[in-house]
C-alpha cells in the first residue's frame, strides 16, 4: 500500500455532506435525540433541519417520530440499525483513507 | 473522523450539565446530607438520642434516596426547564465493558474505605482526612474529566483544598472540629454550597441565553 496514491475513497454521499454528517455523529452518539437539540447542536436553520433530516429518513438511516410531550409537539429523531451500519462504514473508510494519505510520499519527494 | 464522533459524545455529555440543574440538586442534596450529619454530632455532644437517630438515619436515607432518584427528580426539572427551549436527548445505556469498568472502581474505593475502618481502628485522624478527601476529590475529578466542564473541576479542587486547610491549621482546631473535618461534614456543607450557587448561577445564563419556550417545529 506504501507509495500508492490515496485513491479516491467508496464515500457514502448521503452521509458525507457536512451538515448531514454532524447530524449522523450527533445521533450516533446518543440513543435519540429531540429537533431542538439537533437545532442546538448544529446550528442550522430549522428548513434546513428539516430537510437534511428528510433526505437521511429516506435513505432510511434515520427514523423520526413526531409526537407530544404535553402541549409542546416533539419529533424525536434516531438512528436505524442501517444507519448506525452506514455510519460505522463511513468512517472506517474515510480513516483508512486519511490514513493512506499520511503514509503517501508527497509528490516531488526522493 | 474519530474526533467527531468523540466531540458528539462529548458535546452530549455537556448538555446534560449545560443548564446547571444537576449542581443545584447534587449541591441541595450534599447541604441537606451535611446539615442531618451535623445535627447528629451536635445531639451526641448534648446526648439528646432522638435527634441523633434523627439526625445519624435520615443522613444515610438523604443520601441513599437522593442519589438514587437523582436521575428522575433532575430529568423531571428539565422536562419542564431544558427540554422545551433547547431540546431533549436520551443517552446510550453504558457498555458491558464500561459498567465493569465502574464496578471495579467502585469497589475499589469500597475496599480502600472499608480496609481503613477495620484493619487501621486506630489510624490517626489525620491519616482518615488524607484518605476520605483523596477518595472523594478523585470521584469528583473523574466525573469533571468525564464531563470536560470547568465548573466540575472547580467542585473537584475544592475537596483537596479544604483538606489543605484543614491541615495547615490542624493543631488549632478544637477535637470536634477535627473530627467534623475528618469525617467530611464540613467538606460537604462547604461543596454543596458551591455547587448550589454553580447551579444557581449557571442555570440563571442559561435562562437568559434561552428566555423564550420555542413553540413550533418543522
Amino acid at each position: 500500500m506504501k507509495g500508492q496514491p490515496p485513491g479516491p475513497a467508496p464515500v457514502d454521499p448521503i452521509i458525507h455532506a457536512p451538515a448531514r454528517l454532524t447530524i449522523m455523529a450527533t445521533l450516533a452518539a446518543v440513543r435519540e435525540a429531540d429537533f431542538r437539540y439537533l437545532l442546538h447542536v448544529t446550528q442550522l436553520t430549522k428548513g434546513n433541519l428539516s430537510a437534511h433530516l428528510r433526505k437521511l429518513e429516506e435513505a432510511g438511516y434515520v427514523e423520526i417520530e413526531k409526537t407530544f410531550r404535553g402541549k409542546y409537539p416533539l419529533t424525536i429523531c434516531r438512528l436505524t440499525e442501517k444507519g448506525r451500519k452506514a455510519f460505522e462504514t463511513y468512517r472506517r473508510h474515510m480513516l483508512a483513507f486519511l490514513e493512506r494519505a499520511q503514509t503517501t510520499p508527497s509528490e516531488g519527494q526522493a | 473522523m474519530a474526533n467527531l464522533l468523540r466531540q458528539a459524545r462529548q458535546r452530549a455529555l455537556q448538555y446534560w450539565v449545560e443548564d446547571g440543574i444537576p449542581d443545584l440538586y447534587t449541591g441541595l442534596l450534599f447541604l441537606v446530607f451535611a446539615g442531618l450529619r451535623l445535627l447528629a454530632q451536635w445531639a451526641e455532644a448534648q446526648r439528646q438520642a432522638t435527634w441523633m437517630a434523627v439526625g445519624f438515619f435520615g443522613s444515610l436515607v438523604v443520601i441513599l434516596v437522593g442519589s438514587l432518584a437523582g436521575r428522575y427528580v433532575i430529568d423531571a426539572l428539565k422536562q419542564r426547564v431544558t427540554y422545551p427551549r433547547t431540546g431533549y436527548v436520551a443517552y446510550t445505556p453504558p457498555s458491558k465493558a464500561e459498567r465493569r469498568k465502574q464496578i471495579a472502581v467502585t469497589a475499589l474505593l469500597a475496599l480502600v474505605l472499608v480496609g481503613l475502618v477495620l484493619l487501621r481502628p486506630q489510624a490517626p485522624l489525620t491519616l482518615r482526612l488524607v484518605v476520605l478527601h483523596l477518595v472523594f476529590a478523585l470521584l469528583v475529578f473523574a466525573i469533571a474529566l468525564q464531563l470536560h466542564s470547568p465548573r466540575y473541576f472547580l467542585y473537584a479542587f475544592v475537596v483537596p483544598l479544604l483538606a489543605a486547610g484543614y491541615l495547615l491549621g490542624w493543631p488549632h482546631w478544637s477535637p470536634t472540629l477535627q473530627r467534623l473535618m475528618t469525617y467530611g461534614e464540613i467538606t460537604f456543607l462547604v461543596l454543596g454550597m458551591v455547587m448550589t450557587l454553580g447551579g444557581v448561577w449557571t442555570l440563571h445564563r442559561y435562562l437568559k441565553a434561552h428566555p423564550d419556550l420555542e413553540e413550533a417545529e418543522a
